[in-house]
């Protein structure tokens, strides 16, 4: 149990670490990618947008794409 | 150390926000009329307003005074909490989870467990959440408090009086609606005060340029501008911080906890709801630095007096803000500031106390006394805010005499947190997910938990002691539950098409009423 546990707890972070500093930036920046890409190809009937995309500033998912590449840029420069 | 001693036009203004705060609710309260407009503000709550309360709700006095030592100590990473923590699950959230919720026509995230799994799974989690709450207003009042000594000098049980007195009020009387609205009040003045806060530090330390010169002299501040610190960190190291925070602490505190969700459900409509989360990402992007960048500054400003963090004497951390308070702003400006942290107190404890009384109402009472007319579960709700006040109050007592009782209730939490989360993904987004596979993948994800706690605070049991972060806790615990769904529900027979209509993303109500 005792090294069942140990393993559970640090074996992730051990491979992670020894794939370089890098590692953990690109995670985080790859995270953010990822709801980039999903944000953007999003259908619209899913969120009910079927009747034609409202203007820019009344659009949702304008904003949340401009929040999430925020993101992607402040974990790029403070990574 | 230092204690702020308001002049009279400081004092003054702190006084008339209190007081402003109080009658805004009282004069919100007239439009209370039956249960769902104290418990849900009758579904007539703005995007922009909810977006709003949704940021303060979630700062403390603790992550106020806390967030600027941590600050200090850490830099940077601590603003994760908020930016992978709260606006990448709530972006997810936004489109996925908070409208689709919001159609379901819940009161709180328990019911929909109940509806989606069985009674048993959302009696759980609703006594669970209670008995959190409960802990939780202990916290907040006892963080108070000792936040109010230090700026104000007022006396423990004085200052847990008035804060509940004043929150009390507005909100038995005023509801959700009520707590909204003063929530955008303190919001607008919150970030007013950190804002000022962090500009005339920089303007002392001379700028971005000036800090990160100063900090980065010290020998012990390698990674203090950065977010991503290295996997073997002792205190945040990357991969528990984007699997266990990123993953699963921040999407179970912004999609399964009532005080945030509730205000979400009292939106006008979908598209509504969908927008109150969108915005308040937009304004977590400021307000991690808000509340982060003091602490920075004032290691850059007061190094030379206070020196490494790990020789300090305890409680010397929670004075970093109010140094920064006495030494940087002239008076006036002070009491606005001030006013600025009361603002924050009092929002993070309406939201906890409205929620509470409307999850017993919802999951404990209504099931076991139902039919009983809707004026009498109102005045239940009503009298439910005096106990929870009580009952916090009662709770803050008991945290200086045991001083890890904090320490206990944030524990609590993580045995339930990741199988919370894993229970809300699957049932909305899998149709096969079954009641008996939700029992399971529970009771497996807080087993999980309970075993990884043993390791650490039982070392008898296992040879010795092993350090797990809370964060490893949450993410095991949380892959445990996934995985005891799964398995239990492939060999059980799920619910038919009819019976899960909209309770499943996938499978929309007949009748699209939401818009």
């Amino acid at each position: 149990m005792n090294a069942m546990a140990r393993g559970m707890i640090s074996g992730v972070s051990v491979l992670i670490a020894a794939s370089g500093p890098a590692a953990g930036k690109l995670a985080f920046v790859g995270v953010f990618v990822l709801l980039l890409i999903w944000l953007v190809a999003m259908p619209g009937r899913l969120i009910g947008q079927t009747d034609g995309v409202p203007p820019w500033w009344r659009n949702a998912r304008w904003w949340a794409i401009a929040v999430t590449a925020a993101q992607i840029a402040i974990y790029l420069r403070w990574g | 150390m230092e204690q702020i001693a308001l002049k009279p036009l400081d004092l003054g203004l702190v006084i008339a926000y209190l007081i402003g705060v109080t009658l805004l609710g009282l004069w919100l309260s007239r439009g209370i009329k039956s249960s769902r407009d104290f418990f849900l503000a009758g579904k007539t709550l703005p995007w922009w307003a909810v977006g709003m309360s949704l940021v303060v709700s979630d700062i403390g006095a603790k992550d106020m005074v806390g967030l600027a030592a941590d600050g200090y100590r850490y830099g940077l990473v601590m603003m994760n909490f908020d930016l992978i923590g709260c606006v990448f699950p709530v972006l997810v959230a936004a489109f996925l989870f908070m409208p689709f919720l919001w159609m379901a026509g819940v009161y709180t995230v328990p019911e929909y467990l109940g509806r989606r799994y069985n009674v048993g799974v959302r009696t759980f989690f609703a006594v669970v959440w209670v008995l959190f709450m409960v802990g939780t207003l202990g916290t907040i009042f006892y963080s108070a408090a000792v936040m109010f000594q230090i700026l104000l000098g007022w006396q423990f049980w004085f200052s847990i009086g008035v804060t509940a007195i004043l929150v009390g009020v507005y909100t038995t009387v005023g509801g959700l609606k009520a707590v909204v609205v003063t929530d955008t009040l303190s919001c607008i003045v919150l970030t007013f005060g950190a804002g000022l806060i962090c500009l005339l530090g920089l303007m002392e330390v001379g700028g971005f340029g000036g800090l990160a010169e100063r900090v980065g002299q010290l020998d012990w501040t390698e990674h203090h501008f950065h977010l991503v610190l290295p996997a073997d960190h002792p205190a945040f190291p990357w991969p528990a911080v984007l699997l266990g925070l990123g993953f699963v602490l921040g999407p179970a505190y912004w999609i399964g906890n009532q005080a945030i969700v509730q205000r979400t459900l009292g939106t006008r409509s979908q598209s509504q709801a969908r927008a109150s989360y969108v915005f308040c990402a937009l304004l977590k992007l400021v307000f991690p630095l808000l509340l982060v960048l003091p602490g920075l500054i004032a290691l850059a400003m007061f190094h030379n007096e206070l020196g490494h963090p790990d020789g300090w004497k305890e409680g010397v951390g929670n004075h970093l803000l109010p140094m920064m308070v006495v030494r940087l702003l002239p008076t006036g400006v002070m009491g606005i500031v001030v006013g600025a942290f009361l603002a924050g107190v009092l929002s993070n404890l309406d939201s906890y106390i409205n929620s509470a009384s409307t999850l017993v109402v919802g999951d404990l009472y209504r099931p076991v006394v139902p039919g009983a007319g809707d004026q009498h579960y109102l005045f239940v709700g009503r009298a439910l805010v005096v106990v929870f006040l009580a009952a916090g109050a009662g709770v803050s007592y008991l945290i200086p005499l045991f001083g890890s009782v904090y320490e206990a209730f944030q524990t609590f939490m993580t045995f339930f947190q990741g199988p919370l989360l894993a229970l809300l993904l699957l049932g909305m987004l899998t149709r096969r997910a079954t009641q008996w596979g939700g029992l399971f993948g529970m009771f497996l994800g807080v087993g999980t938990a309970a075993v990884m706690h043993s390791v650490r605070f039982l070392p008898f049991l296992f040879g010795e002691r092993i350090e797990i972060s809370y964060l490893w806790v949450a993410w095991w615990s949380f892959a445990a539950a996934v995985a005891g769904t799964v398995a239990v529900s492939l060999v059980t027979r799920p619910y038919d098409v009819e019976r899960l209509r909209g309770l499943v993303c996938w499978i929309p109500l007949n009748q699209e009423s939401a818009e």
